[in-house]
């Protein structure tokens, strides 16, 4: 075994450790009990692991006391909620940027890269710097607190990273083949559907799955267009357990954890899922665009 | 057949089509919220006090002379130094460890990812539980490794902002990471042994093979960082709000707080505009840097 090996061995489980570390701490703390987890120095391996809190959370056991039933209830709508602003906003945002990064990134057009800058620009902007306009435009068409709200929200963030990424990715498509189909007697569009969307089918699916992520993980817009409404979100239902701006949490540190785990479960999934295309990303800059992609289709 | 009747329409026109629904959601979803908050900005609105008077500059007067300001400005440009450096570096780093042969890194490559699938108010949880003074896992382990002796505050003062700034690095360096290990696979394997043969050693190898493939996935880790650290605001409102004190009040949660604590809409606009023309501004001096040479 050579030096070089060794080190590369001994890096990788640094790496593993700093990564795994904090999700690990969070896993120990939802199946300890109250007592063994202020135990001081920390139970590595829990001497008496439960998953009651996990069993009570997603309602396969009844739940011990008043604060955990409402618990559960918060965390039933949340994830409801989560669910279909999510998928909603991931349906109507990839469909939109496909057509859009399609034309961006195979047309040559009049405006196209002062339409590209103000797209990268609208994602320079912070959340608290948008929150100000929808919060009062939202309170004056009485939209606070619906699943509108999020969803409207949402897309006008998800909508420019999709068109971004997939212009990336319609660019570096061979033209070949949407060519010959185009002089074979196929239209534009059916030469865009059965073409070119099946072949950057990879594409479509790490999109989507980037829009989904980054709508369920989404915090500050949930808690101030709809935290503690009955269209709340799953990330104001969790942070409020922990007890957000202060706020007393008496529901303990294992229950938190454990509605954290649970409503990260989903992303994890498809955080390991997106792993596997990521690297297949192609981040496009102004720049690049102007000087080296290819035009036509 | 009808392929004929749509070759009438120009590629230009036809493009214009396909981007007619995006354009419709951006300029109702950005264009006219930015005009409307701009058009705040020069207002005293304010929901709690019923006001909504034209003012002109004054929000940005007092933004501009009020010492709050000047601190949240200091701990932002803090904690963005502290997290684009280390996740630069350690994004380099992860790549290149990755992008090596051996057992188990299919394994290592896929949970490398997770941080960043992680809501930032999630691990604000998390590392809270980490930082806990009383029972905190990280004093934990200090203290069994033997390097402190009793249970420490690492959210203090002095120090919260970087304790802040190492859990914001740990979520989002990977996705850097992927960017980085993403180039590094498009460099021709021949070039390394070429320079092998040349007698060049590990160092001087990626200086002169590996480098010049990384500038383009460098510039776009650079400043997507740069905007996300200045815009970063979860970890921040979940884990510290902002404390203790004003400790970690970085610009987007004095622009919360400003705007929300006392419904000052005006003020906060204000304040948001003054925070989007310097991440503007930053980002645009970063692009020409790192484009210059081309």
């Amino acid at each position: 075994v050579s030096k070089k090996k060794i080190s590369i061995y001994v890096c990788a489980i640094a790496l593993l450790f700093w990564t795994l570390f904090p999700i690990y701490t969070l896993v120990l703390t939802s199946i300890e009990q109250q007592v063994e987890l202020v135990s001081a120095p920390p139970h590595w391996i829990p001497e008496s692991p439960t998953a009651s809190n996990y069993l009570q959370l997603l309602g396969i056991t009844p739940a011990v006391s008043g604060m955990m039933m409402g618990t559960v209830e918060t965390l039933r709508v949340g994830l409801l909620n989560s669910i279909i602003i999510a998928l909603a906003v991931t349906g109507i945002a990839t469909l939109v940027s496909a057509f859009a990064g399609f034309a961006f990134g195979r047309y040559r057009f009049r405006g196209k890269m002062q339409m590209l800058f103000a797209i990268l620009f609208s994602r320079l902007l912070p959340s608290v710097a948008m929150i100000i306009p929808f919060f009062y435009l939202f309170n004056q068409l009485g939209l606070l607190a619906t699943q509108q709200a999020l969803i409207i929200t949402y897309l006008s963030f998800s909508i420019p990273l999709a068109t971004w990424v997939l212009l990336g990715f319609f660019a570096t498509l061979p033209s070949e083949m949407i060519k010959s189909a185009r002089i074979d007697g196929c239209s534009r569009t059916s030469s865009i559907l059965r073409i070119a969307m099946p072949m950057s089918r990879a594409g479509i699916v790490a999109v989507a799955i980037l829009v989904f992520i980054g709508c369920w993980n989404e915090f500050f817009f949930a808690l101030m267009l709809n935290g503690g409404t009955p269209a709340q979100t799953i990330p104001p239902a969790v942070a409020s357990l922990f007890g957000v701006q202060g706020g007393i949490n008496q529901l303990g540190q294992p229950a938190i954890a454990a509605a954290t785990a649970i409503s990260l479960a989903p992303v994890l999934v498809l955080g390991l899922i997106f792993q596997r295309y990521v690297t297949r990303l192609r981040i496009v800059d102004p720049v690049t665009i102007a000087l080296e992609l290819p035009e036509g289709a | 057949l009808r392929g004929k009747g749509y070759r009438r329409v120009s590629d230009a026109s036809y493009a214009y089509l396909l981007i007619i629904p995006l354009i419709i959601f951006e300029l109702g979803l950005t264009v006219y919220p930015l005009v409307y908050s701009f058009w705040t900005s020069l207002h005293n609105t304010n929901l709690a006090a019923n006001t909504d008077k034209y003012v002109g500059l004054a929000n940005y007067i007092h933004v501009f002379t009020s010492s709050a300001t000047l601190n949240s400005l200091q701990l932002s440009l803090v904690f963005m130094i502290t997290v684009v450096i280390s996740s630069v570096l350690l994004g380099i780093g992860i790549a290149l460890l990755l992008n090596e042969e051996f057992v188990g890194r299919g394994l290592v490559r896929a949970l490398v990812l997770l941080p960043w699938a992680i809501a930032e108010y999630s691990c604000a949880i998390m590392w809270s539980g980490i930082y806990n003074q009383s029972y905190g896992f990280l004093n934990g382990l200090l203290m069994q490794l033997g390097i402190i002796r009793e249970y420490t505050s690492f959210v203090t003062p002095a120090y919260a902002i970087y304790a802040v700034a190492i859990a914001y690095t740990w979520h989002y360096t990977p996705l850097g990471a992927f960017f980085f290990l993403g180039s590094l696979q498009a460099v021709p394997q021949d070039l390394y042994s070429q320079a092998k043969i040349d007698g060049a050693k590990v160092f001087r190898r990626f200086w002169v093979v590996t480098r010049p493939f990384m500038r383009h996935s460098f510039m776009i880790v650079a400043i997507l960082s740069v905007v996300q650290a200045l815009q970063a605001l979860d970890l921040v409102f979940v884990m510290t709000f902002g404390g203790p004190g004003v400790a970690t009040q970085v610009l987007p949660y004095l622009v919360y707080r400003e705007t929300f604590a006392t419904m000052s809409l005006g003020l906060g606009a204000s304040l948001a505009w003054t925070l989007s023309a310097l991440i503007i501004a930053l980002t645009t001096v970063l692009f020409v840097l790192l484009t210059r040479r081309r």
